[in-house]
């Protein structure tokens, strides 16, 4: 098994398949996986969407920071967290780093 | 003490439980518990479960099923195992509906699910909405047929805890307490299906002074209920995509309580739209367990 890369702005997050059922900008996501359902509250369910396995979690801070009239670095630390979060519950995957992919 | 078996019949929905018991007591143990769901031996069509109880010394119970389970120890311990047995036998012999660890009881053409984990209150506070004249539908175990989201009635006699007394601090301790049987009229217990018409999850707080009902969003009571399936298991998404369904149709509340009565009395206000009193209906809870 190989061992996970770290999590740094520059690494790359993608949504894992799974069952997605929102309403109200909030979100309920099915891992049938792990037969487990984790609830997103509506800023949870932002950055979700913005996993799309092409953005950084620093591009991702971004897009938010940009969104609500704050600061980037003070997003990053909480779309960092917020990410960490999904990973940890098989939500999304880390697919490479985009420092990495630029020294490739 | 043994004076031969005799057998009782428990129905649901055309599928039977047979009983056999080897005592008077142990008979009257049995249909104290499963009353309401007594069907005439004639009716034995389908018997999908039978379950064994012999009484092997005063007071002490053994109980085996035709799958080899086996269980022994007081009247409330295996007692306690054969209704999760039959449960889950219904459970298997109706794949179709969606089962929920919970209680309900109907009136004026509606029924309120209560649900939640061990010492929530779920039983209590459906013994509370039967003094105030409502009937009984389901307790411990609830079948929703996902077509018009209607309860089927399986009416086990809800059986509850005493309250906590007043210095109660321990947690465990409660809910190791003896529950006492719920006396239950038959003109007291719903024989049809009954659409939701709200769903409540109970939440005790000890040292509240007023009950309080939160509306839920779509996506937290979803949550909350997928965690109080009975027997989840195979098709699952079927019926997460089920239990969305429902919580997009029916109103979810959380309700904070201390005293059963008096929150069942402003529950029942509340959901009749006859607030009164100081039972507090706050806004939507967006901020789900979970995330950020």
């Amino acid at each position: 098994m190989r061992p996970e890369p770290p999590i740094d702005g520059t690494s790359v997050p993608r949504r894992v398949c799974v069952e997605e059922f929102a309403q109200d900008g909030e979100c309920l996501l099915y891992s049938a996986v792990r037969d487990e359902a984790s609830a997103l509250n509506r800023t949870a369910t932002e950055i979700w969407q913005l996993c799309d396995g092409l953005q950084s979690i620093g591009a991702i801070a971004g897009v938010l920071a940009t969104r609500y009239g704050v600061g980037e670095e003070l997003m990053l630390d909480d779309v960092a967290s917020a990410l960490k979060a999904l990973h940890a519950r098989g939500l999304i995957e880390f697919i490479r780093s985009t420092a990495t992919a630029a020294t490739r | 003490m043994t004076n031969g078996h005799r057998r009782l019949l428990a129905g649901f929905d055309g599928r039977h439980i047979e009983v056999q018991v080897d005592t008077d007591w142990l008979e009257a143990e049995c249909r104290a518990r499963l009353t309401h769901l007594l069907v005439p031996q004639e009716d034995a069509t389908r018997i999908i479960l039978r379950l064994v109880l012999h009484e092997f010394a005063t007071g002490c119970v053994e109980l085996n099923d035709w799958a080899g389970r086996n269980a022994t120890g007081s009247i409330e311990y295996v007692m306690h195992h054969a209704s999760k047995w039959i449960t889950s036998a219904f459970v298997s012999a109706h794949p179709g509906l969606v089962w929920l660890h919970a209680a309900a009881a109907t009136r004026d053409g509606f029924a309120i699910l209560l649900t939640g984990g061990a010492g929530a209150g779920k039983s209590t506070l459906v013994a509370r909405l039967l003094e105030r004249n409502w009937r009984l539908l389901a307790d411990d175990a609830v079948p929703l047929h996902p077509e018009g989201w209607t309860v089927h009635p399986l009416p086990f006699t809800p059986e509850m805890r005493r309250p906590a007394e007043h210095d109660e601090r321990d947690a465990q301790a409660f809910l190791e307490r003896r529950k006492e049987i719920v006396r239950v009229a038959p003109d007291e217990v719903a024989r049809e299906p009954v659409p939701v018409g709200a769903i409540v999850f109970p939440e005790y707080e000890r040292d509240l002074a007023d009950a309080s009902l939160t509306p839920l969003t779509v996506v937290s009571a979803a949550q909350m209920l997928a965690a109080h399936e009975v027997c989840p298991g195979k098709d699952r998404l079927r019926r997460m995509r089920d239990i969305f369904m429902l919580v997009r149709r029916v109103p979810c509340y959380r309700l904070s309580y201390h005293d059963s009565t008096t929150a069942a009395a402003q529950l029942v206000a509340c959901l009749l739209g006859l607030t009164t009193g100081p039972l507090r209906c706050r806004g939507p809870k967006t901020a789900v367990e979970g995330l950020l």
